[in-house]
């Protein structure tokens, strides 16, 4: 990132030298002009080599690779043959795919929202002056330190039906059944849910947190003396306030749902039947379990697409709220 | 302003880019249940002089055999100086897509156990090694083992692992319930009705009526491919026709197959929310069980539970089971002195801890162990022996990973009902032909 940055400020710092040379001699400025401007470029490509390298070999290659894979039939033994464009017809033709693809989606218009709100409430609270207010933030972050595996065995047990603690309580609140929260259609998406909402809060808790902070006092100050209530305030100058880092937010939310896959394999295996299949999974169980890496990697191909789709509308959606800044 | 701009959107394309990748390429751990069991071998590494060969050995014995298992381990490191083992336990329904990455990335462990009906993709990438050789440089008689379990592990001549067992399914009933159900004759063994889906669907009704309070019968949801293939092969079924080139499993056999199960967890007779159903019935809370033989050692090792076996009711006409074999391989990236310490390590399993494989349940491939007294006097092993002659072991088909993990997908799709019966066979058979096709 910070490497990114120092490039464009050198291309801003070439401009400004272009500037001051104005008053040189066509010929010679045009010359000098030239040669500055291919020094700054060199400097932003040195500035930008200690991320390219392991941008190329970490991503760009893979996905490349990945692109020469899924244009043949690829298993254990290695290339068996090429088969050109054939794998990404057959993810077309399979309903399967769309079914996975909508249930990624859904988990995107289930979690985000209702992690992006409770951690909104959760950073308003903490904001306030309240006692131990340290101790209680830690303890609201604490869960995103988990691995997502230990999280998600942690609330397999949680949601036992028969002896899992969930159900325990909601039986001492009067709840006449058990409800069998992973094996069941209508639950099973609200208990991935909830397991992912208590995870990742803390998260966007402390990024709101942040944002809260960056708002100046002087506003309350002032909309206090207009006589605003809590509402208006809060409507007028927390909400406008937050918009950079609500922007941000929902942006890592979307990707970071579309990305489902821990919860609901160990969780669920994507059950029940394959209610909980989701992207990700359905690559996962092609590749390694069926041992078709061509179809896979094809799969992956569209997948990465689609998000790269959606990561460009959402900036766009963004960006002209912001008037184009 | 605009190149501003324009870095702003690299910037942003680049940022969505890595989170794409990521999401691509990441997370692939989050499915591990990973359960390092080396409390028993760490013990032993302290002692041991720091010439000892150290080498991994991945299992997925997770069911009642893994405790036998680390026995069996510690045995071997108590018992010799050179080498010691250290386990990893891997949750078995994703120990194929480990094992296989470990195989094609040549990183992973040193030894590891494999179904035979999964070691043939592995031996034709050759990303095995024989172990001929091995065995006879480390004094390995291979000819203990049953010919019939050689062959099996056989390519081109050369075997390619040492096959450990044969394991199937045995019917575990228990005597506390089906007394109060009045079920149990005198001897001790159930008392069903006649012999068919309907006369087994109406003893299960009796034991509901007699005992509400635990499930009839417990049945392996999460497992469903064993119960189903065990009742399939029951009625004649093959999930292949005969030269492998088709699928062979949509016919009314799989479908009244599938209907029966239907029947008993929509009677109630199985709770199908259930998620350790084997628990379940080791804790006294149902009355049947298809199980595993590797249940043996703690279902009729503890006399307090009661708990009887009997080889699989012919319920839906013949004595055809399921079954299939451990075998332990040698990865061919393995260095050639891990080589020579796994194999040590092997004879070890195969001679020595047989007898405690025995114990564990499964039927023993190594002839001496299932030819001693002391594996005979083991209770109920004649039933095992017995029950043992009638296996059928998957076709022997490079592709039967992918297949059976399809068939389980789609099962379990037809018994949370996302699909009818019908469809879900309909849509196994694609599936299969498309497989075999590519």
């Amino acid at each position: 990132m910070g490497i990114k940055i120092s490039a464009a400020s050198a291309l801003l710092m070439n401009e400004q030298q272009g500037d001051r040379n104005m008053e040189m001699k066509p010929k010679e400025l045009r010359k000098k002009k030239i040669g500055m401007q291919a020094i700054a470029e060199l400097k932003a490509i040195v500035y930008i080599v200690p991320f390219l390298i392991p941008f190329i070999i970490f991503y760009l290659w893979p996905v490349l690779r990945g692109g020469w894979i899924s244009l043949h039939v690829w298993n254990i033994q290695g290339m068996q043959r090429y088969v050109a464009l054939d794998n990404y017809k057959r993810i077309f033709e399979n309903s399967d795919f769309y079914k996975y693809l909508w249930n990624s989606f859904y988990f995107v218009l289930i979690c985000a929202p209702t992690v992006i709100v409770l951690g909104l409430i959760l950073a308003l609270i903490i904001n306030q002056r309240i006692w131990m207010r340290t101790l209680i933030r830690s303890v609201y972050f604490l869960p995103y330190v988990m691995s997502v595996s230990v999280m998600s065995f942690i609330w397999l047990k949680l949601f036992d039906p028969k002896n899992g603690p969930v159900n325990a309580l909601l039986g001492l609140l009067g709840l006449p059944q058990d409800i069998n929260w992973l094996t069941d259609h209508r639950f099973v998406w609200w208990a991935i849910t909830i397991a992912t909402d208590w995870w990742t809060v803390g998260f966007v808790m402390v990024l709101f947190l942040a944002g809260l902070q960056e708002i100046p006092q002087d506003h309350y100050e002032a909309a206090t003396i207009d006589g605003a209530g809590a509402w208006s305030k809060f409507w007028y100058i927390t909400l406008p306030g937050l918009s950079r880092v609500m922007k941000i937010q929902v942006f890592y939310q979307v990707i970071s749902c579309l990305k489902l896959f821990g919860q609901v394999q160990i969780m669920t295996g994507g059950g029940p039947g394959d209610s909980t299949n989701t992207m990700i999974r359905y690559i996962y169980v092609t590749g390694f379990k069926k041992d078709m890496f061509g179809f896979a990697s094809a799969q992956s191909i569209v997948f990465c697409i689609i998000m790269l789709l959606i990561a460009v509308i959402q900036f766009k959606l963004t960006d002209r709220k912001n008037g184009g800044e | 302003m605009l190149a501003k701009k324009k870095a702003g959107i690299m910037l942003t394309a680049g940022m969505a880019l890595t989170l794409a990748l990521s999401g691509c390429s990441s997370n692939n751990n989050g499915g591990t249940n990973e359960v390092a069991n080396n409390k028993a071998n760490e013990q032993n590494t302290g002692s041991k002089s720091s010439k000892a060969v150290e080498i991994t050995f991945w299992n997925m014995f997770g069911g009642g055999e893994g405790d036998f298992v680390d026995q069996i381990i510690k045995g071997f490191n108590d018992s010799q100086q050179e080498v010691v083992v250290k386990q990893l336990r891997l949750e078995s329904n994703e120990y194929y897509a480990k094992l296989g990455t470990a195989l094609s990335s040549s990183k992973g462990p040193d030894v590891a156990v494999a179904h035979v009906d999964r070691i043939s993709p592995f031996v034709k990438a050759k990303q095995l090694v024989p172990i001929d050789e091995l065995a006879t440089k480390v004094g390995f008689d291979l000819g203990q083992i049953s010919s019939s379990n050689m062959e099996s592990v056989s390519y081109d001549g050369k075997p390619y692992a040492v096959p450990l067992d044969t394991h199937f399914h045995m019917f575990y009933y228990n005597k506390d319930i089906l007394k109060k159900a009045n079920l149990l004759n005198a001897d001790e063994t159930p008392k069903f009705d006649t012999m068919s889906p309907e006369g087994y669907l109406n003893t299960l009704a009796q034991i509901k009526t007699a005992v509400p309070d635990v499930q009839a019968m417990a049945v392996n949801t999460p497992y469903f491919q064993e119960p189903f293939l065990n009742m399939y092969y029951e009625a004649g079924g093959d999930i292949l026709s005969a030269d492998m080139t088709k699928a062979a499993i949509n016919n009314d056999k799989a479908l009244s197959v599938l209907k029966f199960y239907d029947e008993i967890y929509s009677k109630q007779y199985a709770d199908i929310n259930d998620k350790n159903p084997w628990d379940t019935f080791s804790n006294g809370k149902a009355a049947f069980w298809f199980g595993g033989v590797w249940e043996a050692g703690v279902l009729l090792g503890d006399t307090s539970k009661h708990i009887g076996a009997m080889p699989l009711p012919a319920i839906f006409g013949s004595q055809t089971h399921w079954g299939s074999s451990h075998t332990l391989v040698i990865p061919s990236y393995v260095s050639a002195e891990k080589q020579e310490a796994a194999a040590k390590f092997m004879k070890y399993f195969s001679e020595v801890g047989g007898q405690t494989w025995g114990k564990a349940g499964h039927v023993p491939a190594n002839s001496n162990v299932t030819s001693s007294d002391e594996y005979n006097k083991l209770p109920y092993r004649s039933f095992f022996i017995e029950a043992q002659k009638t296996v059928k072991f998957a076709p022997q088909t490079d592709n039967y990973t992918t297949i059976i993990t399809t068939i389980s997908e789609v099962l379990q799709n037809v018994i949370f009902h996302n699909e009818s019966p019908e469809d879900g066979l309909k849509d196994m058979e694609k599936q299969i032909n498309e497989i075999l096709a590519n």
